[in-house]
């Protein structure tokens, strides 16, 4: 597990952060792929009377789970998940640390959880094909796609803690200010 | 009381979760009297307690496959549409020319083919089915088009519910796309698509005489099978009687459902006309039936190139229909 | 009902959750398996989740969620929404408030083309909020107009949740959809009574925009024009019938990139960061839902809702105290599950009291549909102010305290319906002919 992946200089990004980049592409990806294959299918059904079968299942079943799972970790790099910000500001950031690491930590583990039954499943259904989607894909492969969205985002979530707890432990102001900085 | 309680009395702990809304008909005539079949038969010896989740709440259609295998439902309702992939012997009565002519025969023909050649297939999945219904034959709904030949669809946009009907949809010459039956109503009241295939329940269940003039009565363009499935890590959890129980139930329930949701599609097609609606046969069904014959001599190829013997399991199933339509 | 643990100590847990600041979508996954591992047991609980994040994911009708922000990222990627926005600014310039009552009118288009509230809540959150804040809107304003408004979609018709109710009650879907027009319309004027009220009580977070010539006014339009087709694709496409809802959300992110990269000045950084930025915004959405859909499952295993409901319904009084205590279930419910679970779960119910206390089916269908949604713009749960926040940023309690405003006049609107059931009925059967 990296440490200190945020301390890096900005240009230097550790292994967590590439991954994310890595995974944030392929979501941005799904979100492309899902505009064009629509695209062709109204087109071609509007123009041509021939619509691009299989798109509904490709997208639902496929697409969907990519552009949202791959990308949610970038999303907790940046802390934009939407929490609500009404207590907190009144308590000091080493509070708040303290205060939000156990169920943190907790959640950490829910998706590492999800993780595990993912890849199970991943693996147990990579020999079954889809006969609906606009090519054969193997049925597995969507979730490999939320048990990798849901490690990263698991491990992303716990070496927050990890390396906020750390640097509340030296100087608290500079561990909100390092924060900012993420 | 006085009584001595039995010692040894067994308790039947049933949770049942499938998508069917309440007052839908195949919920009244399956789900719901399964239920009351099994509670009938606790007696002295067991207890029986089913926890009844229904209308998708817990599950959907597409999740019911998880739910089942991993035990969060004890008991579930497939729809074949979701699962030929996983399960694909158990898939055969949606594949367009092997049709049944009506849900009675083919939901007592099914039943017998799955126990006969699915139990492996579903064993492998940690499933057993329990009871099956084999739905009335899909037949064409449009919006401003009496169809006559397949040729009257060509260009036509019509839904269908994905996989195997998709491919009869197009090898009449339409063009198939994939939604939701409750998208289906807005979608043909605008005009993204001319028509439908459908079972004639769900004329009426969703309306569709409002925003389409047309229904075909005679053919037979695909269908869909429902099969009633038990987690099979429940199953072996249960003592032999409890297991007699539960199948003596299904058994009952397998005699009296089709010719009930039987009658229904049947009103259905009567309330539709009453709405104003042409309901009508094709002149000459044979044309139509011919020009997807070629779909099930693929299933049986694809069966066959997977390791499983296509010709004889669909000549079984051929004979299955047979005996379900002498008697 | 309260002897029984499992029944609130997962509420006290989420309520607890959500105040510490972690992310809600944290504090439901936590509060869920805590009541699921109450209901069912820890391996029960852990069976249930594993296959959540695929099925609540893998739905199609969640993909106009990514469409309509991608559409909006292109768009304000170039130049093209500030050129409309100066438009509506210009030409509503003597109206205090006016850009906020124009979102709530674009809101009510949308809002008839789509049946998505949370789309709606989306591309409206990413477009005009900004927009908003530049000309000076404060941010419980601009925040609480758009999710508010955003709830429109579901109660002007086609509505998902409409038909649900139809399908569940043996309704009639066209009178449902005829009824929603006059109580759909009718909360779109007093969400815009809302905010001439509103600049009334307080100026300074409404800005007075100095009033300009006919002469700018026209000119502007010239700023706005390349949006103009954008606008005739979308909308015409779903009207004519060409495509539906959810594909009009990628036809129009097509063209919003091709008109943002042609007159807009959209280029290739531009349409990474919009790319990024539908990404993000996405997955902070749907995560939530998935999460939402963990305590669902709690809520339904354990009989929570169910046990609510049953005591309610038992309630020996007066025709309208009843209806009003199922109206007041409808509420809380609507607070912490989706319209669509609400609706499924409790209508068996429901429904057969209503009706056998004579109230008519399709306006009580209205009545619920309503109730439901506010509760689409209240805490906890509240799935429109969520997306809103998450598209455009800002705080999540100026959002709540914004919209608060206009829940207080969806309760008018409500309260009208309950006071004259017949003028909604006979407006549908007209309607329907
Ligand atoms: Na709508
Ligand atoms: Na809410």
């Amino acid at each position: 597990m990296p440490e200190h992946d945020d301390d890096r200089p900005p240009g230097r990004p550790g292994p967590l952060h590439r991954v994310e980049n890595v995974l944030t592409y392929a979501s941005g990806a799904a979100v492309v792929l899902i505009m064009i294959l629509t695209l062709i299918d109204v087109a071609g059904r509007t123009f041509f009377r021939q619509p691009l079968t299989g798109t509904y299942e490709t997208v639902e079943g496929f697409l969907l789970v990519a552009a949202v799972w791959l990308g949610l970790s970038r999303g907790e790099r940046y802390k934009e998940h939407v929490g609500v910000d009404i207590l907190v500001q009144k308590v000091s950031p080493r509070v708040r640390l303290l205060i939000t690491a156990i169920p943190l930590t907790l959640v950490g583990a829910i998706f590492g959880y999800l993780a595990y039954a993912g890849f199970e499943r991943a693996i147990d259904r990579w020999d079954v094909t889809t006969s609906t989607t606009v090519i054969p894909l193997p049925a597995g492969a969507t979730w490999l796609v939320v048990a990798l969205g849901s490690a990263v985002l698991g491990i992303r979530i716990v070496v927050d803690v990890v390396s906020g707890l750390v640097r509340a432990e030296t100087t608290p102001a500079e561990a909100e200010e390092e924060k900012d900085r993420v | 009381s006085g009584t001595e309680v039995p010692t040894t009395k067994e308790t039947i702990d049933l949770r049942f979760g499938d998508y069917l809304t309440s007052g839908h008909p195949t919920r009244d005539a399956w789900s719901e009297p399964f239920i009351e079949e099994l509670e009938k038969r606790a007696d002295d010896t067991i207890d029986i307690n089913v926890d009844y989740i229904g209308g998708g709440e817990l599950v959907g259609a597409t999740s019911t496959y998880d739910a089942l295998q991993d035990g969060v439902i004890d008991m579930g309702s497939l729809v074949s549409n979701y699962i030929s992939d996983y399960l694909p012997i158990a898939g055969i009565a949606e594949v367009p020319g092997a049709l049944q002519d009506d849900s009675i025969q083919g939901s007592a023909a099914l039943i017998k083919f799955l126990r006969n050649h699915a139990m492996g297939e579903f064993a492998d999945q940690n499933m057993r089915p329990v009871m099956a219904y084999a739905v009335d034959p899909y037949n064409l709904v449009t919006s401003d088009t009496e169809l006559e030949h397949p040729s009257d669809l060509n260009g036509l946009i019509v839904r269908g519910g994905g996989g195997a009907l998709n491919d009869s949809i197009q090898a009449l010459g339409a063009s198939p796309v994939q939604m939701s039956v409750a998208d289906t109503y807005m979608s043909l009241d605008r005009g993204v698509i001319d028509g439908s295939a459908l079972g004639g329940v769900s004329i009426a269940s969703y309306d569709l005489f409002d925003v389409a003039g047309y229904a075909t009565r005679n053919l037979k363009v695909g269908s869909a099978s429902l099969i009633y499935a038990v987690n099979d890590d429940w199953w072996q959890s249960l003592s032999p009687k409890a297991q007699r129980i539960v199948e003596e139930a299904a058994a009952a329930v397998q005699r009296s459902a089709p010719p009930e949701v039987y009658d229904v599609e049947q009103k259905s097609y009567e309330e539709a006309a009453d709405a104003g609606m042409t309901v009508y046969d094709v002149p000459n069904p044979g044309e139509w039936e011919s020009a997807y014959q070629h779909i099930a001599d693929e299933w049986a190829t694809r069966m066959t190139e997977s390791g499983k013997d296509g010709e004889a399991l669909m000549a079984a199933w051929r004979g299955y229909l047979d005996d379900a339509a002498q008697s | 009902m309260f002897d029984n643990a499992e029944m609130w100590v997962p509420f006290l847990v989420l309520l607890g959750l959500v105040f510490t600041s972690i992310p809600v979508a944290y504090a439901l996954a936590i509060a869920g398996v805590v009541g699921l591992a109450m209901a069912v047991g820890v391996d029960g609980a852990l069976d249930v989740i594993k296959s959540v994040p695929v099925s609540d994911t893998a739905s199609y009708s969640l993909v106009s969620i990514p469409m309509f922000i991608l559409m909006a990222e292109f768009l304000s990627g170039g130049r093209i929404v500030s050129g409309l926005f100066k438009m509506a600014r210009d030409w509503f310039s003597p109206v205090r408030g006016g850009l906020a009552m124009g979102v709530v009118g674009a809101n009510a288009v949308f809002g008839a083309m789509s049946g998505s509230s949370v789309a709606a809540a989306g591309l409206m959150g990413k477009i005009s909020v900004p927009e908003m804040r530049r000309y000076g809107y404060s941010d419980r304003i601009a925040l609480g107009t758009v999710a508010s408004a955003g709830t429109l979609a579901v109660m002007i018709p086609p509505s998902v949740a409409m038909i649900i109710y139809a399908l569940a009650t043996d309704t009639s879907i066209s009178l449902l959809f005829a009824g929603g027009l006059l109580p759909g319309i009718a909360t779109a004027i007093v969400y815009i009574g809302v905010i001439f009220l509103w600049a009334r009580v307080a100026p300074s977070a409404v800005p007075k925009v100095p009033t300009v010539t006919w002469r700018e006014r026209f000119s502007s339009l010239r700023g706005a024009l390349p949006g103009i087709p954008l606008l005739v694709l979308v909308l015409g496409g779903i009207y004519s019938g060409l495509m539906t809802p959810n594909e009009a959300g990628a036809i129009g992110a097509a063209g919003a990139l091709i008109i943002s990269m042609t007159f807009g000045g959209l280029r290739l950084p531009g349409i990474r960061a919009a790319i990024i930025g539908t990404v993000s915004a996405t997955g902070m959405i749907v995560l939530i839902m998935v999460c939402a859909g963990i305590f669902s499952r709690y809520l339904t295993l354990s009989k929570t809702s169910l046990t609510v409901v049953e005591f309610i319904t038992s309630i020996e009084g007066s025709r309208f105290l009843i209806l009003l205590a199922v109206i007041a279930v409808y509420l809380v419910l609507g607070m912490f599950m989706s319209m669509t679970a609400v609706l499924i779960m409790t209508l068996p119910l429901t429904f057969p009291i209503i009706s056998s206390l004579g109230y008519d089916p399709v306006w009580f269908g209205l009545v619920v549909v309503k109730t439901v949604e506010i509760g689409l713009a209240t805490p906890p749960l509240g799935m429109n102010v969520f997306v809103t926040h998450a598209a455009a940023g800002g705080k999540l309690s100026h959002a709540f305290s914004g919209a608060a405003a206009f829940v207080a006049g969806d309760f008018l609107v409500l309260a009208a319906m309950l006071a004259a059931p017949d003028v909604v009925v006979t407006v549908a059967e007209w309607l329907v002919g």
